[in-house]
């Protein structure tokens, strides 16, 4: 780890500047310096990268599936593999599969920079960035629940072959069928949850106003103001280049 | 026969202080054994580790002879029937009824009689009342008979129960105890992970005690 203890509010603002970027941008080239750029970031502020990439490899299978099945059905420029008419594999068609590839994992790995804080001081970035402070503890408890939501789904699948329901040998459309089947009950399961922390913390005598005080309060260093205006000037060069 | 047995078998979380070390047990396909300890000693683990649903980091679990690392949860549900601690981690339909004759339907048996079963056990439960409510608004003593009704309508050869009894009034505990002695005639075997000390008097033909992951006692009652 290069950068310790960045403040949250910077590695909120390159996260910004990044995925802007990597939105704005159309370019494969300057997409790719964008890639490069917010992996070096990610890593050099402690990203465990590798870990990310085995967590959402499901994910990354999706996105490269939907970018050749984009290249297939939105076909431009020279064909390179055709059968008769039909144009399967064009030019222009692998330059957007490229770009869409490189814009998702900008945004991946954009994303990783944010795990590097917990979740305590990137909600007090945010109220220290004049986020109202209701939407800051609704922030707050929304990544709460992200875990709960996917340990229940968890339980759910784990509940579902526990009864002798092998899920890897049904077919899709039962596959299908039941991950839709279990997903009500798993929401319903996490509202009721929430329903019981919020009645937990209001016995506790906790309300979201704004005029509440945080033993946690955030300070911007010179290292913070140098990465700021590192991160500013490279979106800058990217944009008007 | 044995219907479960663990040789020298360790487990500790990923990064964590191992829990358990080189347990070493079998459990009679016919016979009814119960878990106790205190809180912590460990009786959930080694729930867990017995269906399954957590692996060894070393030694082994065998299922009927079957070493269970190399078997699916799909095929240990097929042979046993393990009821979590927490009904909430075990239910996952819209109803009831959708709840006990879920995998009746993946085992391809037909609605008819998937309907007497799951009227059957309902029955059983006192849950006839209930069978088109959600199960996760249910009371937690509801959710319990619930699991225990899910789990028992696929007559499974063996049963693993953690702390069944909690949220059952006397009368539900007189009536999963007549099931269970009803399971017992039918030479089913068990493990009973409980704290309720009757319950256990009434059931176990063994009782292993458990404290700090070791075994502190096992004591056969026949």
């Amino acid at each position: 780890m290069i950068f310790p203890e960045i403040d949250p509010r910077i590695k909120v603002l390159i996260v910004a500047c990044l995925s802007s970027l990597g939105v704005l941008i159309t370019d494969n080239r300057t997409l790719g310096l964008i890639l490069l750029t917010s992996v070096i970031v990610a890593l050099s502020f402690g990203a465990q990268m590798m870990q990310m990439i085995h967590k959402l490899k499901k994910l990354l299978f999706i996105i490269f599936i939907i970018a050749i099945l984009q290249s297939v059905f939105m076909p431009s420029g020279e064909t390179l593999i055709g059968f008769g008419q039909i144009a399967l594999l064009t030019v222009g068609g692998l330059e957007r599969t490229g770009e869409f590839i490189l814009r998702m994992l900008i945004i991946i790995s954009s994303a990783a920079i944010l795990t590097t804080s917990n979740q305590r001081e990137i909600i007090q970035g945010l109220i220290q960035l004049k986020l109202p402070y209701e939407l800051a503890f609704m922030s707050s408890m929304g990544i709460h629940f992200l875990p709960l939501l996917a340990e229940s789904f968890t339980d759910a699948i784990t509940a579902i072959q526990l009864r002798g329901v092998d899920i890897s040998r049904i077919g899709i459309k039962d596959k299908v069928d039941t991950y839709l089947y279990i997903l009500n009950p798993v929401i319903t399961s996490a509202i009721l949850k929430s329903h019981r922390i919020a009645m937990s913390i209001e016995l506790r005598g906790f309300r979201a106003f704004p005029q509440r005080t945080s033993i946690l309060v955030l300070k911007l260093k010179a290292r913070d103001y140098s990465l700021m205006a590192a991160i500013l000037l490279f979106s800058g060069i990217i944009v008007f280049r | 026969m044995k219907a479960i047995e663990t040789e020298k078998m360790t487990f500790g979380y990923p990064h964590h202080q191992i829990l358990m070390r080189e347990i070493s047990l079998s459990f009679e396909e016919s016979q009814f054994t119960a878990i106790t300890g205190g809180n912590g000693a460990g009786k959930t683990t080694l729930g867990k580790l017995l269906a399954g649903i957590l692996k060894p980091i070393s030694g082994s679990v065998r299922l009927y002879g079957q070493d269970n690392a190399k078997m699916k949860l799909s095929e240990i549900g097929n042979r046993l029937c393990y009821c979590f601690q927490n009904p909430d981690n075990q239910l996952f339909t819209n109803s009831v009824e959708d709840e006990i004759g879920f995998a009746l339907k993946y085992q391809g048996v037909n609605s008819s009689e998937i309907k007497a079963k799951v009227w059957e056990m309902a029955e059983l439960f006192e849950l006839s009342h209930l069978m088109k409510s959600p199960p996760m608004k249910l009371s937690y003593g509801e959710k319990r008979r619930v699991v225990l009704a899910a789990g028992l309508v696929l007559e499974p050869a063996f049963l693993i129960l953690d702390e069944p009894t909690p949220g059952l009034d006397q009368e539900r505990i007189r009536i999963l105890s007549e099931v269970l002695y009803r399971l017992k005639r039918k030479q089913i075997g068990a493990i009973l992970i409980s704290h309720d000390k009757k319950f256990v008097e009434d059931h176990a033909d063994r009782i292993i005690v458990l404290s700090k992951g070791e075994i502190a006692d096992d004591i056969s009652r026949n």
